[in-house]
């Protein structure tokens, strides 16, 4: 007869996000049972919301498949927070809440009104977190900025790609997806150091500094020895072969990867132990560096006429590793991952049928439960009239004001 | 790089988020990024190796003229703040200390293949009779359940299969992975936030649990535009190097350009974001006359990439623009484009982000001394900056089997027993 608490359960978190890296830290926190309330503004809408792909190429802030892949579990109010009202209600909504995250430039809440010294008035064990760029100090503190060009900063792009050409990068907004993570984290541990001690907090998360934990060695390595290590494509300095494979069909690849004598011999026979493979000088990791590109040319040969799945089921067998470069169609019917139940298929009232994708952790303690992406605006009466606890005239009053834009 | 940032050299320190917390550490270089922030975070870490060492200690970049079991630099920058111990898991003994260990934990994070543990009498339900209300996190590859759970794995592997892999890269190679590991970062920082929750959750409820970690679905979050493009309209999405091709057109500009000494990130944006650098990018290239008329009289609010044909794009912005970012360096750029608000940005190299004034200025680097080496270990400072300092980096990673005397002494091993299970090659 124990009820089954979530894991954040009776946790509320006010965000005042933008774009990736702040609303999808809620939408993470969401799923595993907090309360989130996603303030917006139909002044100036979420960047997100207008991004492509829009469901049918209709763009419409409420038909992004991007705003809603970021955005599940939360609910949505709007507020004109430079209408004193309007600032009002958000002073009001955070009197109610355990943690703000806001994801502004530096400065931005401070010249609405909402810095933190302005919340711990009305929420004196406040946890709130600012995850702007650059952080709150230093000269770049209000410099615009996006996930792109983060990537750029942090050593990131420049490790990506091929020796004998220009970087390209990892796709996209990488540091979007790694500056989450360790918001979570912050916001979990604030949590229960609250808990433990009463005290809230503010942190400073800036992007630039969370997207520098995921080069460190690197950093490292250039500050102990003068040496900066480059882009390699796809090969690992101790590991061989180490690479992406061709196989039938356009645009098809599978990725095979020898870290031991054992997963050599292993890939030896899957691919029918040929004769320049059992040369003695390749069954130690050595050789095989020494001979990469040969080996990383015969193995193309090799699974060049192969479906990609066959080649890593064969190879999986023979406990070597290989993993099908999934694209978007195979993403959602890969075995593990509909196993998983990795996208939940849930209905969208502008939308219609749209896949949400979940996170990373499973808990004993309580599932983790995905809901699909809100409105703009759709819970503001819910929350003034519930939470708020304001009567219908009062709501009417603050609507006609502006305050609810 | 002025500014330094005081660390915490001894341990215990009770002023983190996660201090009074002890956490076991078992596994390779899977779970060694999850220990280290929880280290950060204040908690007590007790990173458990085999007697040889974990393997992840020679994983590279190696220092050149360092022992080989302190030389790894991937060990270096992923072990701060840790207690270190050796233990033969291998050996009944070796058991028994390791479940009086975790009597007195309140986390095992562990990356060890699923059900490994298990089979050696240290699974979750054996640990949890010698320690209730236990937290314990697996970090996998593919999970704990599933038709891949035993599948063999690696970064690209995972790369691949996430989904990610297949648009990194330029269109006319195979698709390419970022040359550092990625995965195991990702899921650890997955991991070191479940710990986190669980803990709190744990202080609520009274309850402990198992929390696993799926790397394969942490890299899915990262590769966000492939399923949605496929959700969205049945189109796979393709990998186009540092171009950005926008629709209808397809119009593709670049992100990446070179510059006069290496490379920078700008993006021409269509609309209201790009009025944020255009205009004044314009002027700031006007200025050395290299301006041209179709940027000069541009309707910027109104420029829409996606129906600009390529050709007039080439020639009306992207080849003046390249021309412009050519003649000057990548701190010319960097710097006369926060001045001017023109978001150009430097491609760094790890010598760039060193070098970086914003982060000197915030004290971001840490400095530490290790046995081993003869110079300092420069490495990021604490993701998260708080008043009361919360979050820091704590002291070198521990050489092998550092802190064994003081560990397993607090457990009630007499020096005595302690010489013999080392005569055993136990610790």
């Amino acid at each position: 007869m124990v009820k089954q608490m979530a894991i954040l359960e009776g946790i509320r978190i006010l965000e005042f996000g933008w774009a990736v890296a702040g609303p999808l830290t809620t939408s993470w926190a969401g799923g595993y049972g907090a309360e989130v309330i996603k303030v917006e503004t139909r002044t100036r809408p979420d960047i997100i919301r207008s991004f492509t792909p829009f469901k049918n190429d209709k763009a419409d802030l409420n038909n992004s498949h991007f705003f809603a892949r970021e955005n599940a579990t939360k609910k949505s109010i709007t507020l004109n927070l430079k209408h004193p009202q309007g600032r009002e209600v958000a002073l009001s909504l955070v009197a109610r809440c355990d943690v703000v995250l806001e994801s502004y430039t530096s400065g931005a809440m401070t010249k609405l009104g909402l810095a933190y010294q302005d919340l711990v008035q009305v929420k004196p064990d406040l946890i709130m977190i600012s995850s702007c760029m650059y952080g709150q100090s230093g000269d770049l503190r209000s410099m615009p900025g996006y996930g792109m060009p983060l990537t750029a900063l942090c050593g990131l792009t420049h490790l990506t790609g091929w020796p004998d050409r220009e970087p390209c990068g990892p796709y996209g907004a990488y540091t979007d997806y790694l500056v989450p993570r360790l918001n979570l984290l912050a916001i979990a541990a604030a949590l229960d150091h609250r808990r433990r001690t009463g005290r809230g907090v503010y942190m400073d998360a800036a992007q630039l500094e969370a997207g520098a934990q995921f080069v460190a060695p690197a950093l490292l390595q250039a500050a102990l020895t003068g040496e900066a290590p480059t882009r390699m494509g796809n090969q690992d300095p101790q590991a061989a072969p180490h690479g992406v494979y061709p196989c039938a069909g356009r645009d098809r690849w599978v990725a095979i990867t020898v870290f031991s004598d054992g997963q050599w011999e292993g890939l030896v026979r899957a691919m029918g132990s040929p004769a320049w493979a059992l040369e003695q000088e390749l069954a130690q990791a050595q050789g095989r560096l020494a001979r990469a590109e040969e080996l990383d040319q015969r193995i193309a040969q090799w699974t060049r006429p192969q479906e990609a799945r066959t080649v890593m089921e064969l190879l999986q067998g023979m406990k070597v590793p290989a993993g099908v470069a999934n694209d978007g169609r195979d993403l959602g019917r890969d075995p593990q991952i509909v196993f998983d139940g990795h996208y939940a298929r849930l209905e969208h009232p502008v939308m219609g049928q749209v896949d949400y994708a979940g996170h990373s952790l499973t808990f004993s303690a309580a599932p983790q439960r995905v809901e699909r992406s809100p409105c703009l605006g759709e819970h503001t009466r819910e929350i003034c009239l519930g939470l708020l606890g304001m009567d219908e005239e009062e709501y009417a009053r603050l609507e006609q004001a502006g305050a609810l834009e | 790089m002025q500014q330094e940032q005081s660390t915490a050299t001894s341990f215990g320190t009770d002023t983190g988020f996660l201090s009074g917390y002890r956490v076991l550490e078992l596994g390779g270089q899977e779970s060694l990024f999850a220990g280290k922030l929880l280290a950060d975070m204040g908690a007590e870490v007790i990173k458990v190796e085999p007697p040889g060492g974990d393997p992840a200690r020679r994983l590279g970049p190696m220092a050149p003229e360092v022992e080989p079991s302190e030389a790894g630099l991937l060990w270096q920058a992923m072990n701060t703040g840790k207690l270190g111990v050796t233990l033969d898991l291998e050996q009944a003994t070796g058991r028994e200390v390791f479940l009086r260990l975790a009597a007195t934990a309140d986390v095992v994070i562990e990356s060890l293949p699923p059900g490994r543990l298990g089979d050696m009498g240290l699974g979750y339900d054996d640990l949890r009779r010698a320690r209730p209300e236990l937290v314990m996190v697996s970090i996998t590859p593919f999970g704990d359940q599933g038709p891949y759970r035993d599948y063999a794995a690696g970064d690209l592997v995972i790369w691949a299969l996430s989904g990610l892999l297949y648009i990194c890269g330029d269109s006319d190679r195979p698709p390419v992975r970022i040359s550092l590991p990625q995965s195991w970062l990702h899921a650890g920082a997955d991991a070191a936030a479940g710990a986190a929750m669980a803990l709190f959750h744990r202080g609520r409820t009274g309850q402990g649990q198992r929390v696993v970690v799926s790397a394969l679905k942490a890299m899915e979050r990262v590769a966000y535009s492939s399923h949605i493009l496929w959700d969205a309209k049945g189109k796979v999405m393709r990998r186009q190097g540092s171009g950005l091709p926008i629709q209808p057109l397809g119009t593709t500009t670049p992100i990446v350009w070179p510059c006069a000494d290496g490379f920078v990130v700008f993006y021409i944006f269509g609309g209201q974001m790009g009025m944020l650098s255009n205009p004044a990018l314009t002027a700031w290239m006007d200025e050395e006359g290299l301006a041209p008329p179709s940027m000069k009289n541009m309707d910027w609010p109104n420029l829409d990439l996606g129906h600009t044909p390529q050709e007039e794009a080439d020639r009306g912005l992207v080849e003046p623009v390249a021309a412009f970012f050519a003649r000057h360096t990548q701190r010319e750029l960097w710097e006369q484009g926060v001045k001017r608000r023109v978001m150009v940005y430097p491609v760094n190299d790890a010598h760039g982000v060193l070098a970086d004034a914003h982060l000197a200025q915030r004290g971001f680097w840490v400095r530490l001394a290790h046995p081993a080496f003869a110079q300092e270990l420069t490495l990021p400072g604490p993701f998260v900056k708080t008043e009361e300092g919360l979050c820091r980096v704590g002291g070198p990673a521990p050489t092998l089997g550092q802190h064994n005397d003081r560990v397993f002494a607090a457990l009630g091993l007499d020096p005595q027993r302690l010489a013999a299970l080392g005569g055993e090659g136990v610790v």
